[in-house]
C-alpha cells in the first residue's frame, strides 16, 4: 500500500527514473535486516526462496535504490569491488546498544577500508545508530568518537533510530538521497 | 537413543517450532550424544524436520553449531558435481537466512567439503570459496527483481578469471557455470511443494523393490524412493528422473498374496477413481503421461517380511499424512475465499 503510493507520488513528479545501488554494512545482529525490510515502508516483505544476498529495492522520491546486505567478510573482500563500482551510497547500520570497543574497532576498520576504495570515494555514509531505544545507548557524538569519524573523507551523517519500530530511518534515507549525486 | 518412532515425531514437532533448544535439550536429556557428530546425524536422519527449522538451527552462530554444521556437511556426495549442482543440493537441504555473514559461513563451509571431494579441479579450497560466493551473488543479480544491472557473461568470467592465484581458471567451467545459475535460479525448495529435487534428495524411505509390470505382467527391479505423500520408482538407483509416480492422496495400500515363491511379501496400492483423484491424476501427468492409468493396482513385491512391513508402514502413515494436508488446504482456501469476499463486499460500500 505504502509503496503503491509512493510510487503513485513519485510517478506524477517525474517520469524519469534513477537508479542507484546502495551497499549496506554492518556487524551481525545490528540490525541490517531489519532496516532493510521497514524501509519498504512497513509493507510485510515475503522472502523469496532464492538463494543470495537481501536485497530490497525502495522507491524514495524518483530514485530506485537497490540496496544491499552485504557482510564484511575478511576473505571475500577483494571480491567485493566489482559490485562497489556501481555504488552511490553506503549504509553503515551499528548497535548503539553495543559498547563493546573491540566491536567498535572491527567496524570502524570495515567503514574506513570500504570508504578508502576507488568507486566509492564519493558515496555518502549514512550512518544509522540503531537500537537508539535501548537503556544507556550511545549517543551520536560518542558514535564519532567510538568509529573516529572525523577522520573519515566521505561525507557521513548519524541518524539515531529504532528499526524494529521504524523511527528516523526516513529521515536518514532523505539525507542520503539528496546527498547523492545523481546525474 | 530412541527407537520409537513417535517419540521421533512428538522432538519434530517441537524442534520445528525451537530448533536451537530442541537440540540443546535432547542433548541434555541423553536422546542424543551431545558431540556435533551425533548431533549431525541426528539432523540428517530425522527426516520430519522442517528445511526452515534446520536452517534456524545452524543460524545460531557459535562454535558449536559450526561443528555440527561441518559434520552435517560430511553427509553430502558432491563427487564430480560441477559447483552450481552442488550448491543446488546442498542449499536444498536448509533453508538458510539471506544474512551475508551466514552465507559466508556456510559456504566456507561447504567450499571446503567439496575441495576435499574434488581436490584436482582446483588449486585450493579457497578458489572454491570464492568461486562459490560469485556464483550465489550471480544467482542474487540473476533472480533478485530489484537488481536491474545484470552481470554480462564476459564480466563473470573476468571477474572469476583471476580468484586462482596460479593459474586462470578454465574458461568452459565459468561459461557452464553461468550459464546453469542464469537460466535455473538455485531456490529452495519447500516441503510442501511437490518439486523433484527435494524429494529425492530427502527421501523418507528408499530401497530396492521388485514391480510388476502394468500391462506386460513381468517382474523387474526397481528403486523406489517414498517422499511427500508421493512414492517414485526408477529404472536405475543412479536415475534422475523416475520412470513413475503413486501419488498416495487417494489410494488403497494393502497387504497382498504371496505370488509365487519367488514374489512373497506382496504390497499393494490400488488408485481409487474418483473425482479428486483424476484432478491429482491430471496434475501430475504433465509430467509423465504414462506413470498413472486408471484403476491400475500396483503390485510390488519386498524382499522380505521385515521390508515389506516397514514399507507397508510407512507408506499408510504417508497417506494419512497427505489426508490431513488436504483438509487444511481445504480449509485455508476457504478462509482465504471468505478474506477475498469480505474485502470485495468492502469496495463496495
Amino acid at each position: 500500500m505504502g509503496k503503491s503510493i509512493s510510487k503513485a507520488i513519485g510517478g506524477l513528479f517525474s517520469s524519469k527514473q534513477e537508479e542507484a545501488r546502495i551497499v549496506m554494512i554492518g556487524l551481525d545482529s545490528a540490525g541490517k535486516t531489519t532496516v532493510l525490510y521497514r524501509l519498504k515502508l512497513g509493507e510485510v516483505v515475503m522472502t523469496t526462496p532464492t538463494i543470495g544476498f537481501n536485497v530490497e529495492s525502495v522507491q524514495y522520491k524518483n530514485v530506485n535504490l537497490a540496496v544491499w546486505d552485504l557482510g564484511g567478510q575478511e576473505m571475500v573482500r577483494p571480491l567485493w569491488k566489482h559490485y562497489y563500482k556501481h555504488c552511490k551510497g553506503i549504509i553503515l547500520v551499528i548497535d548503539a546498544s553495543d559498547r563493546n570497543e573491540q566491536r567498535h574497532q572491527e567496524i570502524r576498520d570495515e567503514l574506513f577500508r570500504l570508504a578508502g576504495e576507488k568507486d566509492v570515494k564519493n558515496a555518502p555514509v549514512l550512518i544509522l545508530n540503531n537500537k537508539k531505544d535501548v537503556k544507556g545507548s550511545m549517543s551520536t557524538s560518542e558514535v564519532t568518537e567510538a568509529l573516529d569519524l572525523y577522520e573519515l573523507q566521505n561525507e557521513y551523517y548519524i541518524q539515531n533510530t529504532c528499526a524494529t519500530m521504524g523511527t528516523g530511518l526516513f529521515d536518514g534515507m532523505e539525507w542520503l538521497v539528496d546527498s547523492m549525486n545523481l546525474k | 537413543m530412541i527407537n520409537k518412532q513417535t517419540d521421533i515425531e512428538e522432538i519434530a514437532k517441537v524442534f520445528n517450532q525451537t530448533p536451537y533448544k530442541t537440540i540443546q535439550d535432547c542433548a541434555r536429556s541423553g536422546v542424543v550424544k551431545n558431540n556435533p557428530l551425533e548431533i549431525a546425524k541426528f539432523i540428517k536422519n530425522t527426516f520430519s524436520f522442517k528445511k526452515r527449522s534446520i536452517g534456524e538451527y545452524f543460524s545460531v552462530s557459535n562454535e558449536f553449531t559450526k561443528q555440527v554444521l561441518i559434520e552435517y556437511t560430511h553427509f553430502f556426495n558432491f563427487k564430480n558435481l560441477r559447483l552450481d549442482e552442488a550448491l543446488r543440493i546442498y542449499y536444498n537441504a536448509f533453508e538458510l537466512p539471506h544474512d551475508a555473514n551466514k552465507i559466508s559461513l556456510i559456504v566456507e563451509i561447504l567450499s571446503n567439503e567439496y575441495y576435499k571431494q574434488n581436490p584436482y579441479h582446483f588449486q585450493s579450497s579457497i578458489t572454491v570459496y570464492f568461486l562459490c560466493f560469485h556464483v550465489v551473488f550471480l544467482n542474487t543479480i540473476f533472480h533478485n527483481s530489484c537488481i536491474a544491472h545484470k552481470t554480462s557473461k564476459n564480466e563473470f568470467i573476468q571477474l572469476c578469471g583471476n580468484i586462482d592465484h596460479r593459474k586462470d581458471l578454465d574458461r568452459v567451467l565459468l561459461e557452464e557455470l553461468y550459464d546453469g545459475v542464469s537460466k535455473e535460479k538455485i531456490i529452495i525448495e519447500y516441503e510442501d511443494g511437490t518439486n523433484n529435487i527435494i524429494s529425492f534428495t530427502n527421501p523418507q524411505i528408499a530401497g530396492f523393490m521388485v514391480k510388476q509390470g502394468g500391462r506386460i505382467k513381468t517382474w523387474k527391479r526397481r528403486w523406489f524412493l517414498l517422499s511427500y505423500h508421493c512414492l517414485y520408482y526408477f529404472k536405475k538407483y543412479k536415475d534422475k528422473e523416475p520412470c513413475g509416480k503413486i501419488p498416495l492422496g487417494s489410494v488403497d495400500i494393502n497387504i497382498g498374496k504371496p505370488r509365487g515363491k519367488k514374489h512373497k511379501y506382496i504390497v499393494e496400492i490400488a488408485l481409487l477413481s474418483d473425482k479428486n483423484n483424476t484432478q491429482k491424476k491430471k496434475n501430475f501427468e504433465n509430467k509423465n503421461e504414462n506413470s498413472i492409468e486408471n484403476n491400475r493396482t500396483y503390485i510390488i513385491s519386498a524382499d522380505s517380511e521385515k521390508a515389506q512391513m516397514f514399507w507397508y508402514r510407512n507408506l499408510l502413515n504417508s497417506q494419512v499424512g497427505c489426508q490431513l494436508e488436504k483438509l487444511i488446504q481445504e480449509k485455508k482456501d476457504l478462509f482465504l475465499q471468505n478474506l477475498k469476499r469480505n474485502k470485495f463486499e468492502k469496495k463496495l460500500n
